[in-house]
């Protein structure tokens, strides 16, 4: 099958981050003819396909909610969320896991707006990065919403990630790690969804804003790294 | 200060001298004091001379002989801890700080590799590497007295690797040993070169880790770390 025409793009943004322009440039060279949809706060000019509009409440819950319009509109087999402090690269988008299972690209480098400017890897999953099987993701979130009216903050979480749909006490998906040629980049910053940052403990009366920046670098940590250049070249976009 | 962790180091004394030179200075500084077992072909005169416990090899190179080495030196070890140093591999000082839980064989996930080949780049693979291997001794000594016990001619070169490993133990037929992954914020670097055991290093057919970088906290750029390889 053309590889084109089975994958949609999802780019949701509350249209908060000031370097939308940047970013948008390379995700249209990173895209390609993939079909968009965007979802977005304010009209976005300048990007093809379809676009609707998404309210003022920012919340992890609404994430996936949006992620089930989306792919309730969308045709193609998968879809590729696509973040606005997110940095693609072209062979990301080729990625594909099997249709039973929601794929999440690990070759992923975080860039923080704070601190001196660092890529760091963590092993783990994000949203942003993921690429997943359309009718596997609206079975998954529609078994959500058939339980929940609204996630709780400390529940919301990605598709496939078992703690997360032990927790919602839903079906555990399968997931995988995929590897792009080419890594994407994470934009850890202030403007997004508040609550981010490390699970919250017994006693722990952190501000859910405040949390924003309580996320830690990952351990293996590099100055340079492939087609993104130099961290401390990259992050004069985000700051 | 009273010491808890011995580092073994294995090697074959098959590396080029400017790097051996190097690599020690590294280690040196890293131990900082802690007790050295040195598992090697030909004598090595900087260890003995510290005051280093320093034994010749046994047996002949093979995958086996790593792991019958590493038994070996670890029954010498009066320490609760050992941590494996190869002289391919270079430590940051954190790694001998780091403790795995009771009852776990640690691996240091922070290991990146690099290449004596082709463009210099930082690589990552989501793999335990025995050269990252920081654990208590008496379970190490278990885990491989049981390998031994049912291999006393030495294990299996096709099915040989790290303890810790499910794929590994369970083509031995060996107990599965509960495994700790750690990370430190220094990484250690790992040297794939043309003198190793792994035949895919010997033939420089082995691939880049999926995950790649070319400077890094440290150690600097890969095209600088790469020329101490002589």
């Amino acid at each position: 099958m053309d590889a084109m025409k089975d994958l949609t793009c999802l780019f949701l943004t509350m249209n908060k981050v000031p370097w939308m322009k940047f970013h948008n440039e390379k995700m249209l060279e990173a895209i390609g003819d993939y079909p968009l949809i965007t979802i977005s706060r304010l009209p976005m000019e300048g990007l093809p396909g379809i676009q609707i509009r998404q309210g003022e409440e920012q919340s992890h819950d609404k994430i996936f909610k949006m992620m089930l319009v989306g792919a309730k509109l969308a045709t193609t087999d998968y879809i590729a969320i696509v973040e606005d402090d997110m940095l693609y690269s072209k062979d990301h988008f080729e990625l594909r896991p099997p249709l039973d299972t929601f794929g999440y690209n690990w070759n992923r480098w975080v860039l923080f707006t704070w601190g001196e400017p660092m890529f760091s890897f963590k092993r783990r999953i994000c949203n942003g990065c993921s690429i997943l099987p359309r009718l596997e993701l609206i079975d998954a979130l529609e078994e959500r919403y058939a339980k929940w009216k609204d996630i709780p903050h400390l529940l919301a979480g990605e598709v496939g990630l078992e703690r997360v749909e032990k927790a919602l006490g839903v079906k555990v998906r399968k997931f995988m790690p995929m590897y792009s040629k080419t890594p994407v980049v994470q934009v850890q910053h202030t403007f997004g969804t508040p609550g981010i940052g490390s699970p919250v403990k017994p006693g722990d009366t952190t501000d859910l804003e405040a949390r924003k920046v309580r996320r830690r670098m990952g351990m293996m940590r590099a100055y340079e790294i492939e087609h993104w250049g130099r961290s401390e070249e990259l992050i004069k976009h985000f700051v | 200060m009273k010491h808890d962790l011995t580092a073994i180091f294995l090697t074959q004394n098959e590396v080029p001298e400017k790097w051996a030179e190097y690599h020690r200075e590294v280690l040196l500084d890293s131990l900082q004091g802690a007790p050295l077992i040195v598992m090697c072909r030909k004598p090595m005169y900087w260890a003995s001379e510290r005051g280093f416990k320093v034994l010749q090899q046994d047996k002949p190179k093979s995958l086996s002989n790593i792991y019958w080495q590493l038994l070996r030196a670890a029954k010498i070890a009066t320490t609760e801890y050992i941590a494996v140093v190869e002289d391919d591999s270079l430590y940051p000082r954190e790694h001998f700080l780091q403790r795995p839980k009771k009852g776990h064989i640690g691996y240091n996930m922070n290991h990146w590799s690099l290449f004596t080949w082709g463009v210099p780049t930082y690589s990552w693979r989501n793999r335990r590497g025995n050269y990252s291997m920081l654990s208590e001794r008496l379970l190490v000594i278990e885990a491989l007295e049981e390998r031994f016990a049912k291999y006393p001619n030495g294990t299996p070169e096709r099915i040989t690797g790290e303890i810790g490993r499910p794929m590994v133990e369970r083509n031995m037929g060996i107990t599965l040993r509960d495994v700790q992954e750690f990370e430190t914020t220094v990484s250690i670097i790992n040297f794939n070169h043309s003198n190793a055991s792994d035949d895919l290093q010997l033939r420089q057919r082995k691939s880049l880790g999926e995950i790649q970088a070319f400077d890094i906290p440290q150690w600097g750029r890969a095209d600088n770390l790469v020329l101490k390889w002589t």
